[in-house]
Protein backbone atom coordinates (compact mmCIF):
# COMPACT_ATOMS: atom_id res chain seq x y z
CA UNK A 1 0.00 0.00 0.00
CA UNK A 2 2.73 2.53 0.98
CA UNK A 3 4.86 1.04 -1.86
CA UNK A 4 2.01 2.03 -4.28
CA UNK A 5 0.86 5.45 -2.54
CA UNK A 6 5.22 6.39 -3.42
CA UNK A 7 4.47 5.52 -6.84
CA UNK A 8 1.51 7.74 -7.11
CA UNK A 9 4.07 10.27 -5.27
CA UNK A 10 6.64 10.08 -7.60
CA UNK A 11 4.52 10.31 -10.92
CA UNK A 12 3.14 13.37 -9.33
CA UNK A 13 6.19 14.95 -8.81
CA UNK A 14 7.77 14.09 -11.97
CA UNK A 15 4.31 16.12 -13.84
CA UNK A 16 4.95 18.44 -11.13
CA UNK A 17 8.74 19.15 -12.00
CA UNK A 18 8.26 19.37 -15.28
CA UNK A 19 5.29 22.43 -14.95
CA UNK A 20 7.62 24.09 -12.22
CA UNK A 21 10.78 23.89 -14.81
CA UNK A 22 8.18 25.74 -17.30
CA UNK A 23 7.23 28.29 -14.52
CA UNK A 24 11.05 28.99 -13.62
CA UNK A 25 11.58 29.05 -17.66
CA UNK A 26 9.53 31.85 -17.94
CA UNK A 27 11.43 34.42 -15.56
CA UNK A 28 14.71 33.24 -16.68
CA UNK A 29 16.93 31.51 -20.17
CA UNK A 30 15.72 27.79 -20.46
CA UNK A 31 19.72 27.30 -20.10
CA UNK A 32 19.76 28.79 -17.05
CA UNK A 33 16.23 27.01 -15.68
CA UNK A 34 18.28 23.58 -16.41
CA UNK A 35 21.39 24.85 -14.70
CA UNK A 36 19.84 26.05 -11.20
CA UNK A 37 17.10 23.21 -10.93
CA UNK A 38 19.72 20.45 -11.54
CA UNK A 39 22.32 22.18 -8.72
CA UNK A 40 19.54 23.28 -6.70
CA UNK A 41 18.69 19.29 -6.73
CA UNK A 42 22.11 18.23 -6.54
CA UNK A 43 22.26 20.26 -3.64
CA UNK A 44 19.51 18.76 -1.80
CA UNK A 45 21.09 14.99 -2.96
CA UNK A 46 24.50 15.96 -1.39
CA UNK A 47 22.99 16.91 1.65
CA UNK A 48 21.11 13.60 2.40
CA UNK A 49 23.83 11.50 1.08
CA UNK A 50 26.04 13.53 4.09
CA UNK A 51 23.34 12.17 6.16
CA UNK A 52 22.94 8.40 4.97
CA UNK A 53 25.14 5.52 4.86
CA UNK A 54 27.97 6.02 2.50
CA UNK A 55 29.33 3.21 0.63
CA UNK A 56 30.04 3.06 -3.10
CA UNK A 57 32.05 5.86 -3.02
CA UNK A 58 35.06 4.11 -4.31
CA UNK A 59 32.98 2.98 -7.48
CA UNK A 60 33.23 5.51 -9.94
CA UNK A 61 36.59 4.61 -11.40
CA UNK A 62 35.43 1.59 -12.15
CA UNK A 63 32.50 3.09 -14.05
CA UNK A 64 33.65 2.87 -18.17
CA UNK A 65 33.98 7.28 -18.50
CA UNK A 66 31.39 7.08 -21.33
CA UNK A 67 28.86 6.02 -18.56
CA UNK A 68 29.67 8.83 -16.57
CA UNK A 69 28.53 11.45 -19.27
CA UNK A 70 24.47 10.33 -18.64
CA UNK A 71 23.90 12.96 -16.15
CA UNK A 72 24.98 16.00 -19.02
CA UNK A 73 22.30 14.88 -21.37
CA UNK A 74 19.88 16.34 -18.32
CA UNK A 75 21.09 19.71 -20.33
CA UNK A 76 19.02 18.38 -22.90
CA UNK A 77 16.24 17.23 -21.09
CA UNK A 78 15.19 20.03 -19.22
CA UNK A 79 16.01 23.01 -21.57
CA UNK A 80 13.58 21.13 -24.13
CA UNK A 81 10.93 19.96 -21.56
CA UNK A 82 10.43 23.60 -20.20
CA UNK A 83 9.82 24.93 -23.94
CA UNK A 84 7.88 21.66 -24.89
CA UNK A 85 5.74 22.54 -21.99
CA UNK A 86 5.33 25.82 -22.66
CA UNK A 87 4.40 25.16 -25.91
CA UNK A 88 1.92 22.26 -25.89
CA UNK A 89 0.96 21.89 -22.39
CA UNK A 90 1.81 19.18 -19.66
CA UNK A 91 -0.27 16.17 -21.21
CA UNK A 92 0.85 16.21 -24.70
CA UNK A 93 4.53 16.86 -23.72
CA UNK A 94 4.63 14.64 -20.78
CA UNK A 95 2.97 11.94 -23.19
CA UNK A 96 5.76 12.52 -26.34
CA UNK A 97 7.75 12.35 -23.80
CA UNK A 98 7.14 9.24 -22.67
CA UNK A 99 6.94 7.49 -25.97
CA UNK A 100 10.25 8.98 -27.06
CA UNK A 101 12.00 7.67 -24.08
CA UNK A 102 10.21 4.54 -24.28
CA UNK A 103 11.36 3.89 -28.14
CA UNK A 104 14.56 5.35 -27.78
CA UNK A 105 15.05 2.54 -25.06
CA UNK A 106 13.63 0.02 -27.73
CA UNK A 107 15.85 0.92 -30.48
CA UNK A 108 19.35 0.81 -28.06
CA UNK A 109 17.97 -3.03 -27.07
CA UNK A 110 17.49 -3.81 -30.58
CA UNK A 111 20.95 -2.59 -31.93
CA UNK A 112 22.59 -4.04 -28.77
CA UNK A 113 24.24 -0.67 -28.35
CA UNK A 114 25.75 0.57 -25.39
CA UNK A 115 26.59 -2.59 -23.59
CA UNK A 116 22.99 -3.54 -23.13
CA UNK A 117 22.11 -7.04 -24.30
CA UNK A 118 20.88 -7.16 -27.94
CA UNK A 119 16.90 -8.33 -27.70
CA UNK A 120 14.42 -7.79 -30.97
CA UNK A 121 11.91 -5.96 -30.83
CA UNK A 122 8.33 -7.59 -29.86
CA UNK A 123 5.48 -6.98 -31.44
CA UNK A 124 4.24 -6.23 -28.40
CA UNK A 125 6.20 -3.25 -28.16
CA UNK A 126 5.50 -1.98 -31.40
CA UNK A 127 1.56 -2.70 -30.76
CA UNK A 128 1.58 -0.28 -27.43
CA UNK A 129 3.70 2.24 -28.82
CA UNK A 130 0.92 2.75 -31.81
CA UNK A 131 -1.92 2.92 -29.34
CA UNK A 132 0.15 5.57 -27.26
CA UNK A 133 0.62 7.76 -29.94
CA UNK A 134 -2.81 7.34 -31.16
CA UNK A 135 -3.46 8.65 -27.54
CA UNK A 136 -1.09 11.37 -27.79
CA UNK A 137 -3.07 12.37 -30.97
CA UNK A 138 -6.42 12.51 -29.08
CA UNK A 139 -5.07 14.54 -26.67
CA UNK A 140 -4.11 17.27 -28.97
CA UNK A 141 -6.87 17.44 -30.61
CA UNK B 1 2.80 22.91 -31.84
CA UNK B 2 5.40 20.81 -34.11
CA UNK B 3 8.38 22.66 -32.09
CA UNK B 4 6.94 21.49 -28.89
CA UNK B 5 6.16 18.37 -30.25
CA UNK B 6 9.33 17.99 -31.48
CA UNK B 7 11.07 18.90 -28.17
CA UNK B 8 9.24 16.64 -26.23
CA UNK B 9 10.60 14.09 -28.25
CA UNK B 10 13.98 15.06 -27.89
CA UNK B 11 13.63 14.57 -24.02
CA UNK B 12 12.24 11.22 -24.04
CA UNK B 13 14.75 10.12 -26.77
CA UNK B 14 17.70 12.11 -23.96
CA UNK B 15 15.97 10.64 -20.62
CA UNK B 16 16.23 7.25 -22.47
CA UNK B 17 19.67 7.23 -23.13
CA UNK B 18 20.28 8.82 -19.73
CA UNK B 19 18.74 5.72 -18.32
CA UNK B 20 20.90 3.49 -20.07
CA UNK B 21 24.00 5.73 -19.00
CA UNK B 22 23.24 5.61 -15.86
CA UNK B 23 22.15 1.93 -15.35
CA UNK B 24 25.93 1.24 -16.16
CA UNK B 25 26.83 4.03 -13.54
CA UNK B 26 24.63 1.83 -10.83
CA UNK B 27 26.78 -0.89 -11.29
CA UNK B 28 29.12 0.83 -9.50
CA UNK B 29 27.80 4.13 -7.78
CA UNK B 30 24.25 3.82 -6.31
CA UNK B 31 22.29 5.97 -4.13
CA UNK B 32 22.37 9.61 -3.25
CA UNK B 33 26.07 10.06 -4.12
CA UNK B 34 25.16 8.81 -7.67
CA UNK B 35 22.10 11.56 -8.01
CA UNK B 36 24.17 13.95 -6.68
CA UNK B 37 26.58 13.28 -9.11
CA UNK B 38 24.24 12.94 -11.88
CA UNK B 39 23.01 16.10 -11.41
CA UNK B 40 26.01 18.35 -10.39
CA UNK B 41 26.87 17.19 -14.11
CA UNK B 42 23.78 17.98 -15.71
CA UNK B 43 24.19 21.49 -14.15
CA UNK B 44 27.55 21.68 -15.73
CA UNK B 45 26.52 20.79 -19.12
CA UNK B 46 23.80 23.35 -18.66
CA UNK B 47 26.23 26.10 -17.80
CA UNK B 48 28.17 24.85 -21.05
CA UNK B 49 25.01 25.30 -23.18
CA UNK B 50 24.38 28.56 -21.54
CA UNK B 51 27.50 30.42 -21.81
CA UNK B 52 27.70 29.53 -25.84
CA UNK B 53 24.02 29.92 -26.49
CA UNK B 54 23.47 33.19 -24.45
CA UNK B 55 26.91 34.32 -23.11
CA UNK B 56 26.78 35.94 -19.93
CA UNK B 57 23.15 36.39 -19.58
CA UNK B 58 22.73 32.58 -18.38
CA UNK B 59 23.86 34.25 -15.21
CA UNK B 60 20.84 36.51 -15.56
CA UNK B 61 18.71 35.39 -12.49
CA UNK B 62 16.74 38.62 -11.95
CA UNK B 63 13.44 36.86 -13.31
CA UNK B 64 13.83 34.51 -10.36
CA UNK B 65 11.13 34.77 -7.65
CA UNK B 66 12.23 33.28 -4.21
CA UNK B 67 9.79 30.14 -4.52
CA UNK B 68 11.87 28.77 -7.76
CA UNK B 69 14.74 28.72 -6.33
CA UNK B 70 12.95 25.26 -4.12
CA UNK B 71 11.40 24.02 -7.07
CA UNK B 72 14.65 21.96 -7.82
CA UNK B 73 13.96 20.16 -4.78
CA UNK B 74 10.92 18.42 -6.68
CA UNK B 75 13.74 16.45 -8.15
CA UNK B 76 14.34 14.75 -5.01
CA UNK B 77 10.67 14.01 -4.06
CA UNK B 78 10.63 12.35 -7.27
CA UNK B 79 13.82 10.18 -6.20
CA UNK B 80 13.38 9.62 -3.17
CA UNK B 81 9.43 8.31 -3.23
CA UNK B 82 10.64 6.10 -6.11
CA UNK B 83 13.31 4.65 -4.52
CA UNK B 84 10.92 3.52 -1.71
CA UNK B 85 8.22 2.73 -4.50
CA UNK B 86 10.81 0.37 -5.87
CA UNK B 87 11.73 -1.38 -3.21
CA UNK B 88 8.43 -2.38 -2.06
CA UNK B 89 6.62 -3.33 -5.45
CA UNK B 90 9.78 -4.02 -7.57
CA UNK B 91 11.32 -1.55 -10.54
CA UNK B 92 8.42 -2.32 -13.28
CA UNK B 93 5.44 -2.47 -10.96
CA UNK B 94 6.50 1.06 -9.54
CA UNK B 95 7.48 2.55 -13.06
CA UNK B 96 4.42 1.92 -14.48
CA UNK B 97 2.48 3.11 -11.66
CA UNK B 98 4.42 5.80 -11.49
CA UNK B 99 4.24 6.81 -15.20
CA UNK B 100 0.17 6.51 -15.10
CA UNK B 101 -0.03 8.75 -12.13
CA UNK B 102 2.35 11.09 -14.04
CA UNK B 103 -0.55 11.04 -17.01
CA UNK B 104 -3.32 11.96 -14.56
CA UNK B 105 -1.62 14.08 -13.00
CA UNK B 106 -0.43 15.92 -16.07
CA UNK B 107 -3.78 16.18 -17.52
CA UNK B 108 -5.00 17.75 -14.00
CA UNK B 109 -2.04 20.71 -14.30
CA UNK B 110 -3.85 21.26 -17.83
CA UNK B 111 -7.16 21.60 -16.59
CA UNK B 112 -6.56 23.79 -13.66
CA UNK B 113 -4.05 25.75 -16.08
CA UNK B 114 -1.52 25.14 -12.61
CA UNK B 115 1.31 27.81 -12.44
CA UNK B 116 2.22 29.54 -16.03
CA UNK B 117 -0.42 26.64 -17.81
CA UNK B 118 -3.10 28.29 -19.72
CA UNK B 119 -6.21 26.53 -18.40
CA UNK B 120 -7.50 23.62 -21.17
CA UNK B 121 -11.24 22.90 -21.04
CA UNK B 122 -11.25 19.21 -20.40
CA UNK B 123 -12.97 17.27 -23.06
CA UNK B 124 -13.45 13.42 -23.38
CA UNK B 125 -10.86 13.03 -26.21
CA UNK B 126 -7.89 14.02 -23.70
CA UNK B 127 -9.55 11.24 -20.93
CA UNK B 128 -9.78 8.63 -24.27
CA UNK B 129 -6.19 9.81 -25.47
CA UNK B 130 -4.75 8.95 -21.64
CA UNK B 131 -6.44 6.03 -21.45
CA UNK B 132 -5.49 4.91 -25.01
CA UNK B 133 -2.03 5.80 -23.47
CA UNK B 134 -2.35 3.80 -20.13
CA UNK B 135 -3.56 0.77 -22.65
CA UNK B 136 -0.92 1.02 -24.74
CA UNK B 137 1.68 1.43 -21.92
CA UNK B 138 0.19 -1.82 -20.57
CA UNK B 139 0.43 -3.91 -23.85
CA UNK B 140 4.26 -2.48 -23.98
CA UNK B 141 4.66 -4.01 -20.75
CA UNK B 142 3.74 -7.19 -21.66
CA UNK B 143 6.56 -8.65 -23.22
CA UNK B 144 9.25 -6.84 -21.72
CA UNK B 145 10.95 -5.20 -18.60
CA UNK B 146 10.10 -2.05 -18.13
CA UNK B 147 13.15 0.98 -18.05
CA UNK B 148 12.10 3.75 -16.91
CA UNK B 149 12.72 6.78 -14.54
CA UNK B 150 14.70 10.05 -13.95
Amino acid sequence: MIGILMAILAGFFISLQSVTNAAIGSGVSTWTTAMITQAVGATGALIIYLFSKKNHVNGFKKVKSIYLFGGSFGAIVVASSVIAVTLVGATVAISLTLIAQLGTVVIIEALGVFDVRKQPVAGMQWIGLALMMLGVVFISL
Amino acid sequence: MILGGILAVVAGAFIGLQNIFNRHLNEYVTGWIATTFVLITGSIASLIFGLIFDGMDVFDFSGMKVSYWFFGLVGIGVIYCMMQAMKRLGPTKAVLIGVIAQLIFSLIFDVTGFLILPQVNLKWVDILGVVLIIIGLLIFNMKTKFHTNK
